[in-house]
């Protein structure tokens, strides 16, 4: 691939001598519909030889400051175990538009493109000074471990010393990206390059944050959804050692936000009202605040309880749901059924549990204001803080840590504005920590739904119609896009409800897909079974059966590739688990941009459910690490499997029952499964790995544990009273 | 009271070696506390089976999941152990 001259904002030597490349790409040169512009990428190469690659996206676990890393130093030719990497801060006047979000599962597949040109640029013009010196043509030479070679006489130059030249050289037009066969690092198993910092203690979070002069915030907030202080007594608190204040923080709630146009995941967020210790350490803010009295009124949520919730969903009428989406005449495939099968699927609120608790350091002097924070979205805090506190954008410094854990919770805005208010408060830098019960009590949680699904079997037990109508409270929820694993339905539809959550509710690894292939792929299982048929023979049926009436040729065209893909993942999640030799398998499968497919292998051991084996088949595109690969869907699995089994945020009185690990179990190291990952092998583009593997979980086991006993389970988590 | 600081001097205690040879961290907040239980774990058993494994360290929860890695490094880790001391 040749890049355009065109695409170049700058070249510039940077203050010490070295190469340093702001480079801007065309949208179009990103292979994806995420990108808004990935504007500057900087390529830094010192004159001691150090080569520094700017790492635009947050390390929270995926691994991502060591794929990226091995894409920048393959495609430079530099040497990975000597580079630097620096994580890249939000900041306006860098215009980083792309840089602050990282969720989805897109890093790999929104950065693969721009860092290998940008590399690659850098290398020709590495090259091209030392061909220059040596007077050879280019040609005859290679880059290789930071330094440039000429292969003719073997003689060798560094990147270091060629630097200073190569940033005077005008910027190639007709760089080329190297050839799959040429790659040094990409592919292969690598190990993280960061283990050796985390397993000295060397490694900084967020948390570790300290800057002079810094207090210490612990909040008490509202336990009711969007409540208020009716009054409060804070004599007792600022009696309290080493308290310097105490500060209230007002009930804020954003309708909408506002940002950028093209990012349709904004939407809105709450500040809980609280009442905020300010004090020379963490354990006296901690401490001081259980001696704050506060009568709270808890508004409208004050009354909410799980269970009413639950079972008013019942009294809501067939007339409140909104078509979402509809092909053919369901209601006349009905009329015409040999057969309806019907079931209702319940999925609760869930918490993230992080294993580091939200924590943001703020300092605002005057109008101006740089946080630090462990942020999956840098660029929505920024404008966000800008917002609510009116300094300007581009005075918004936003500071990205690593995470001890994300998984969607550092997507929202709060925990940072509740630093940047006392702040601004104060003049004075802040550190707000939250902990654990704070953490699960005023979580953005999983949202809760509930799915009826129905369909219409013929006289030959095939599918003539489905509808689902769904009752969330999902910020996300547009309905089930259909259809969600390309089967083959001619009369469908879908229809919602968006329902008032008396939660906050937010992205949770895979986001809305975690509870829509729960019940879809809970429900075809049932209809396969009720069908008589063996049910991955049903899916495959529904896979090869010839979409009816689809509008263009390109669209069945990516129907046919889409489908094909959920075919192959299927067929060897089935075929690496010995499917159809053994009766206590389940399969599921579901597409977060990659497709994944799982078998579960179960067994009930005195009335406990044992998950035996998770056998797991995804098509993520072209890998760039297969132990990172793996690394995700172990944790995925793991991540969904509790959810499954210990899942479940319950509300009384408005209020979270649920409080820390003895009440919100976590999976420990003595119920994991043996996980085996099978990856199709595939040029494709990068697609992504951090989400895929959970949504299918769930299904895999409770189907499984369907085909073992004839249970059927419809409502998560598996409660006890399920498997009697 | 050992930290993670102080197990080695140079990262060259096994369990570092083991936990980098087998690449188990994710995003790592939770391992100082994996890798020193493990160690307490291999102090008072240099062969530790799986159920002594999990049995040692199912109080330190991991949320990324890096389960299956700590019990191939911590068995690593015993071979290094074992090694060394057979040879000195």
């Amino acid at each position: 691939m040749s890049i355009n001259r065109r695409n170049f904002l700058k070249i510039c030597a940077s203050t010490t001598g070295g190469l340093l490349l702001n480079v801007t790409l065309p949208e179009t040169a990103v292979a994806t519909g995420w990108t808004k512009g990935f504007d500057h990428l900087m390529v830094k190469i010192e004159a001691d030889n150090t080569v520094i690659f700017m790492l635009t996206k947050q390390e929270m676990g995926q691994g991502i400051s060591t794929g990226l890393s091995m894409v920048f130093a393959d495609e430079l030719g530099a040497d990975l175990e000597r580079m630097k990497v620096i994580q890249a801060d939000f900041d306006q006047k860098y215009e980083h538009t792309l840089m602050g979000i990282t969720g989805g599962s897109s890093s790999i597949r929104t950065c693969w493109q721009p860092v290998r040109l940008a590399a690659a640029i850098a290398r020709e013009m590495l090259i091209r000074a030392a061909a220059e010196s040596w007077r050879v043509s280019s040609a005859e030479c290679y880059a290789e471990k930071s330094s440039v070679v000429h292969r003719p006489s073997s003689r060798s130059k560094t990147f270091g010393e060629l630097a200073a030249r190569a940033s005077e050289l005008p910027v190639p037009d007709d760089a080329k990206l190297k050839d799959p066969t040429e790659f040094m690092y990409i592919g292969k198993p690598l190990r993280n390059l960061r283990t050796k910092i985390m397993v000295t203690g060397d490694y900084k979070y967020g948390i570790d944050v300290s800057v002079p002069g810094m207090l210490f915030a612990s909040i008490e907030r509202s336990p009711v959804h969007q409540g208020t202080i009716k009054s409060f007594d804070d004599s007792e608190a600022r009696k309290f050692a080493g308290v310097v204040d105490v500060i209230k923080i007002e009930k804020l709630v954003k309708p909408v936000s506002v940002g950028v146009p093209a990012w349709d995941f904004y939407y809105d967020y709450t500040v809980e009202e609280g009442l905020a210790v300010i004090a020379t350490s963490t354990w006296a803010a901690i401490r001081a605040r259980k001696k704050l009295r506060i009568v709270w009124d808890g508004g409208k949520n004050a009354g909410a309880d799980s269970n009413t919730f639950t079972n008013n969903l019942k009294n809501v009428s067939e007339s409140a749901l909104s078509v979402n989406e509809a092909k053919g005449n369901v209601a006349q495939a009905f009329e015409r059924a040999s057969k309806v099968v019907e079931a209702s699927y319940e999925i609760p609120y869930m918490a993230h549990c992080l294993m580091e608790p939200l924590n943001t350091v703020a300092s605002v002097k005057g109008d101006y204001c740089e946080m630090w924070s462990g942020t999956q979205f840098a660029k929505r805090f920024a404008e966000e803080v800008s917002a609510v506190t009116g300094i300007p954008f581009q005075n918004v410094i936003c500071h990205v840590l690593p995470a001890g854990g994300a998984f969607g919770r550092r997507w929202e805005p709060d925990f940072p504005i509740e630093a940047v208010l006392l702040s601004k408060e104060l003049q004075k830098p802040v550190k707000v920590m939250w902990t654990r019960e704070d953490d699960i009590q005023h979580d953005c949680y999983h949202a809760f739904q509930q799915d009826n699904h129905r369909v219409a079997l013929d006289d030959k037990n095939m599918i003539t119609a489905w509808n689902v109508d769904q009752y969330s409270c999902s910020k996300f929820l547009k309905g089930a896009p259909w259809n969600p694993y390309s089967y083959s339905i001619q009369n469908y539809r879908t229809r919602k409800i968006d329902l008032p959550s008396p939660v906050q509710t937010g992205p949770w690894r895979s986001v809305d897909d975690h509870k829509d292939v729960f019940t879809f792929e809970s429900f075809i299982d049932e209809v396969a079974y009720s069908a008589k048929v063996e049910p991955l023979k049903f899916r495959l049926d529904l896979l090869t059966r010839p979409v009816v009436d689809h509008p263009d040729g390109e669209s069945q065209k990516s129907v046919d590739a889409d489908r094909l893909l959920t075919k192959q993942v299927l067929e060897l999640a089935a075929e690496k688990s010995g499917w159809g030799t053994k009766s206590n398998l389940g399969i599921a499968v579901g597409r977060f941009n990659s497709h994944c497919a799982q078998v579960a292998e179960v067994d009930l051991d005195k009335g406990k459910l044992v998950v035996k084996k998770v056998t797991v088949a995804i098509h993520c595109g072209f890998v760039v690490n297969p132990l990172m690969v793996e690394a995700q869907l172990q944790g995925a699995v793991l991540y969904a499997l509790q959810a499954l089994k210990y899942g479940g945020i319950n509300v009384r009185d408005g209020r979270v029952q649920q409080s820390n690990f003895h009440d919100y179990k976590m999976i420990r190291i003595d119920e994991v499964p043996q996980i085996n990952v099978h990856i199709v092998p595939s040029a494709d583009p990068p697609k992504g790995v951090g989400e895929p593997g959970v949504p299918p979980l769930a299904p895999a086991i409770l189907n499984a544990l369907h085909a073992a006993t004839g249970k059927r389970i419809r409502k998560m988590p598996i409660s006890k009273e399920d498997l009697v | 009271v050992t930290t993670i600081e102080g197990l080695s001097s140079n990262c060259d205690h096994a369990l570092q070696k083991a936990w980098i040879e087998e690449s188990v961290p994710q995003c790592g907040y939770c391992q100082a506390g994996q890798v020193m239980t493990a160690a307490a774990l291999l102090q008072k058993n240099r062969n530790p089976s799986h159920g002594e494994i999990v049995a040692a360290m199912r109080g330190n929860i991991c949320r990324c999941g890096t389960y299956p890695r700590i019990e191939k490094a911590i068995e690593k880790a015993a071979m290094i152990i074992n090694e060394t001391k057979t040879k000195s």
